[in-house]
């Protein structure tokens, strides 16, 4: 995989061996066969670079000040002329050069204006004084460790990490299903530069600013446009958004699932190439499809799309959770409900490679922004608008053929009920019962449950506070796992200005009952086949779920016979055993508790070593030398 | 013990020829104070039993006029006999009342039920045209009023969407009957009233003013109106008005969830095909 760290002493002395020691000894570093140390003044950056795709770490200098970090801007033209740098300058210059040099002459302003994918540090090798920066949602990663004489960044946070020490509040969000705090992650004293924010030192004090905002775009006093111009307007940022991204890539492939979300960049991504606006269209695109339950196989759709636009297809069939394929299990950085399905992912990041694929682009974060919520109802309430609100709700629970009553509850009662009262009316409340009550009480993950989550916000103003932590949670819904390790991910759905815009639309353009994402439709309307257009539902993988529990049992009883987290005082192991039980019979509200155990539990599992690793992949396809281990995994499955 | 009510003989007004003669009068044929009235038409004496006060002054309902699906018939030597399943009474018809009943096989109205009389049968003279007009008349307000026959203004009622109202009070009485009696109870009740029906509509916009009534109903249903509640609901109310719909069940495995929807002509209406088409079929009534 390829990373970057950097170490800086604050007092500008070289950084002390045993710091370099421990950076070098993490496990990214042991297996990385690229490693290039650099040791300027105060500093010293490493950078693992042994992939030749995927985002590739970059050093710079410009006099005293260095640069390092992954760097993609959508509008580096921009970024030049803020840097002063002509457009024939610009050329041979890397995009963090750019950003390096904008910064040196308009300051921590000047990274609030770059538009891109983006996690850097910038340091002043003399003084120690630095700026790390994060894009807006978080698409690359970025970590810092506090200590006092010390400003340590990575990409991954286990390089920054004690071997062996996690953030228990981390584990209980984990297991809760509440979302991780943004300063925490699963390492004890590593924290995430958050998403729009920059982390900076200056004379030995730290302090961090918040450069983008979404709030900044919600509720503005929107003129009352004609919806057909505010359609255009989207359309003509989303195609923007799949150019941008797909520039100066001859190996650009989409990711096509069958769902309103990949169709529309697949199908605009097509329909750019034939208008002759990018250079060529996608060299390809995959579909994963599921046939154990009726809605993880939506080729009917991704069909559809493949036959309007001529796109070639390659599927990833019927991939099962904790699938042996015959190879060591990843170890990624942090865990994920993601790292189960490694099988697959493998299988997808190979499909695309072998193809010569370098880019894959995702249909996600949409669903964070341009979905919508009823609870705008609530907010005509508090205004004084009953009628219209008893009106809409009734339209929607008629169309939607939902009960009325329940809709009227959750959307125009609930919101105005005290927390605690929310949480105990809904039954989406209820915490694993292998969770270990001590950590409840003393993380207050009853205040955590996504429901209460669900219901917070000012009276009046409940739907754009569910937009706004939608949107706060677009970075853990985004690919940390082996597939952003091997291809270089990218998210048309996450254009900062089509973001910007869809924040600042008024409900009706989003939440429009049997039509979420109401403006999006509109806007694909001629671009997408309109089986996909005006399709309701949307994919799962419930079913597979349900039939990996049940058919991959020998293997999750191994990995269950003596957790690491019951080692580690967070759950009652023999509850979770129950749990997973129950859920292969059928619990669906369990189901997701368990998988979340699983999956924290098997990262533990590959971190501890109780699970070997999987052997990282040469370059150039050279086979991979490791040390041989016995490893209970490597028999194939029966 | 069947009712046999019609008796055909030959009228005096009548002759062997079947052509209608001056002077026949149906008032004349009014009660005979045992509560039978008898009717001289194309010289069939046909007596109906006086059961109501419609029988003794009987209208005829414009609109389009057709046969009763719950009406057998088979014919004799020279004459129909028609049996009503619902009452058990039998009728027998000659010639030409068999021929009137056949023009109301596939609908028509009154009037053009006279007109083909008229012209397969010769009136000589206008008084006797006059007669022979009102005596096909009474002929069909008595089919009508036996229930043999159904009439446009049944059709046209027929034709009208229940109100939210009444799909909740259905709703609620299915509700009630699936609880205590369980499907297969409701399912054979409603469907021997569906099997009296005899219309087949295909109007659109009739459905969807039901599917709309019935959505209405059971978003407002207190608690929530289950899948099947809503399908057999829609299923009955689309069925009492002739739509040939299909009330459908399926399940799916993983993970298991069964489900109940309405098929009109393969296509969903309470649903949507994306949905329906996650489950595999186990059942299909047809309404």
């Amino acid at each position: 995989m390829n990373f970057f760290a950097v170490l800086c002493r604050l007092d500008g002395s070289p950084v002390p061996a045993e710091d370099r020691r421990e950076l070098a000894s993490a496990s990214s570093c042991q297996e990385n066969e690229v490693l290039q140390w650099l040791d300027v003044g105060g500093a010293t950056v490493l950078v693992g670079c042994d992939r030749v795709v995927g985002p590739q770490p970059v050093v710079v200098r410009h006099g005293e000040w260095l640069g390092v970090g992954m760097v993609r801007l959508d509008h580096p033209a921009d970024v030049a002329a803020m840097a002063g740098v002509t457009a024939a300058d610009s050329a041979p210059l890397s995009h963090l050069e750019l950003v390096l040099r904008a910064f040196l002459r308009h300051g921590a302003p000047a990274v609030a204006r770059c538009i891109g994918d983006f996690a850097f540090v910038l340091l002043q090798v003399r003084t120690g004084q630095s700026v790390a920066a994060r894009d807006a949602f978080g698409v690359r990663t970025l970590f810092h460790r506090e200590r006092s004489d010390l400003a340590a960044f990575a990409s991954r946070a286990e390089l920054l990490a004690t071997p062996g020490r996690y953030d228990m509040q981390f584990l209980a969000a984990f297991l809760s299903g509440a979302r991780p705090g943004r300063q925490t992650t699963v390492y004890a004293g590593v924290h995430p530069v958050a998403p729009g924010s920059t982390v900076s030192i200056l004379d030995g004090h730290r302090s961090t600013r918040t450069y983008w905002d979404p709030s900044a775009f919600t509720e503005r006093e929107v003129a009352r446009a004609d919806p057909k111009d505010k359609v255009a307007a989207f359309l003509d940022l989303f195609s923007r958004a799949v150019r941008l991204r797909m520039a100066g890539e001859a190996h650009c492939w989409s990711e096509l699932s069958g769902g309103l979300d990949s169709s529309s960049v697949v199908s605009m991504a097509q329909t750019l190439a034939r208008r002759g606006e990018v250079p060529t269209g996608l060299a390809g695109s995959i579909t994963i499809a599921d046939t154990a339950g009726p809605v993880g196989d939506e080729r009917i759709y991704s069909d559809e799309v493949v036959r309007m636009h001529g796109v070639r297809n390659e599927l990833i069939l019927d991939y099962r959770l904790l699938q042996d394929d015959g190879t060591p299990i990843p170890d990624t950085d942090q865990p994920a409900r993601r790292l189960l399905f490694y099988a697959r992912d493998r299988a997808i990041y190979r499909c695309v490679r072998r193809a010569g694929g370098t880019v894959l682009l995702g249909g996600q974060a949409s669903d964070q922004y341009l979905t919508g919520y009823l609870f705008f109802a609530a907010d005509w309430i508090a205004r004084g608008r009953i009628r219209d609100a008893l009106r809409e709700t009734a339209r929607w629970s008629v169309l939607g053929e939902v009960s009325f009553w329940e809709l009227a509850f959750k959307n125009l009662v609930m919101p105005f009920l005290p927390p605690a009262l929310n949480a105990r009316l809904s039954q989406s409340a209820t915490l694993p019962p292998w969770l270990n009550r001590s950590l409840i009480h003393r993380f207050g993950l009853d205040r955590e449950q996504i429901v209460v989550r669900a219901y917070a916000g000012r009276v009046g103003h409940k739907y754009t506070a569910a937009v706004l932590r939608s949107v706060g949670d677009i970075p853990y819904g985004l690919d940390r796992g082996i597939i952003s390790d091997h291809l270089d991910l990218r998210y048309p759905f996450l254009y900062r200005p089509l973001v910007e815009f869809a924040l600042a639309l008024p409900p009706e353009f989003c939440a429009v009952p049997t039509q979420a994402k109401w403006i999006l439709r509109q806007a694909m309307t001629g671009l997408l086949p309109e089986s996909v257009r005006t399709r309701r539902g949307k994919g799962a993988i419930d079913g597979r779920l349900s039939h990996s529990l049940a058919h991959e049992r020998p293997r999750l009883e191994r990995l269950l016979r003596a957790p690491i987290l019951a080692d580690l005082g967070c759950i009652d192991a023999a509850k979770l055993r129950a749990g997973v039980d129950e859920a292969i019979h059928g619990d669906a509200l369990l189901r997701g508790a368990v998988i979340d155990a699983l999956a924290l539990e098997l990262w533990l599992s590959v971190r501890s070593g109780r699970q070997t690793a999987a052997i990282p992949e040469k370059r150039r396809g050279e086979a991979a030398v490791g040390i041989p281990q016995v490893d209970i995994h490597a028999r194939r499955s029966t | 013990m069947c009712r046999v009510l019609a008796i055909g003989t030959p009228s005096r007004n009548c002759g062997a020829s079947g052509r209608w003669l001056p002077g026949t009068d149906l008032r004349s044929l009014t009660s005979r104070g045992s509560g039978v009235i008898a009717m001289d038409v194309g010289g069939v004496a046909v007596e109906f039993r006086q059961q109501s006060r419609e029988m003794m002054t009987p209208k005829v309902p414009g609109g389009v006029l057709r046969q009763s699906r719950h009406v057998l018939a088979t014919a004799g030597s020279d004459e129909l006999v028609l049996l009503d399943l619902r009452s058990g009474s039998y009728f027998t018809l000659n010639d030409v009342g068999s021929r009137i009943w056949s023009l109301l096989a596939s609908g028509a109205t009154l009037q053009s039920v006279v007109e083909a009389i008229r012209a397969e049968y010769d009136n000589s003279s206008a008084a006797g045209d006059l007669t022979m007009e009102r005596d096909v008349r009474d002929l069909v307000a008595r089919f009508v009023a036996a229930g043999l026959v159904i009439t446009d203004t049944t059709h046209r009622l027929a034709c009208r969407a229940p109100s939210a109202w009444a799909c909740a009070a259905l709703l609620f009485v299915i509700r009630l009957g699936l609880k205590y009696g369980g499907l297969d109870s409701v399912r054979r009740r409603l469907a021997s009233r569906l099997q009296l029906v005899t219309l087949e509509i295909h109007d659109r916009q009739l459905i969807d003013a039901c599917v709309r009534s019935v959505a209405f109903a059971a978003a407002f249903f207190p608690g929530r109106a289950l899948c099947l509640e809503r399908s057999l609901t829609l299923w009955y109310v689309l069925g009492t008005r002739g739509v040939p719909v299909e009330l459908r069940l399926g399940v799916q495995r993983f993970p298991f969830a069964a489900h109940a929807w309405v098929a009109y002509r393969g296509e969903p209406l309470n649903d949507v095909r994306e949905h329906v088409d996650h489950f595999q079929p186990l059942a299909a009534l047809a309404s």
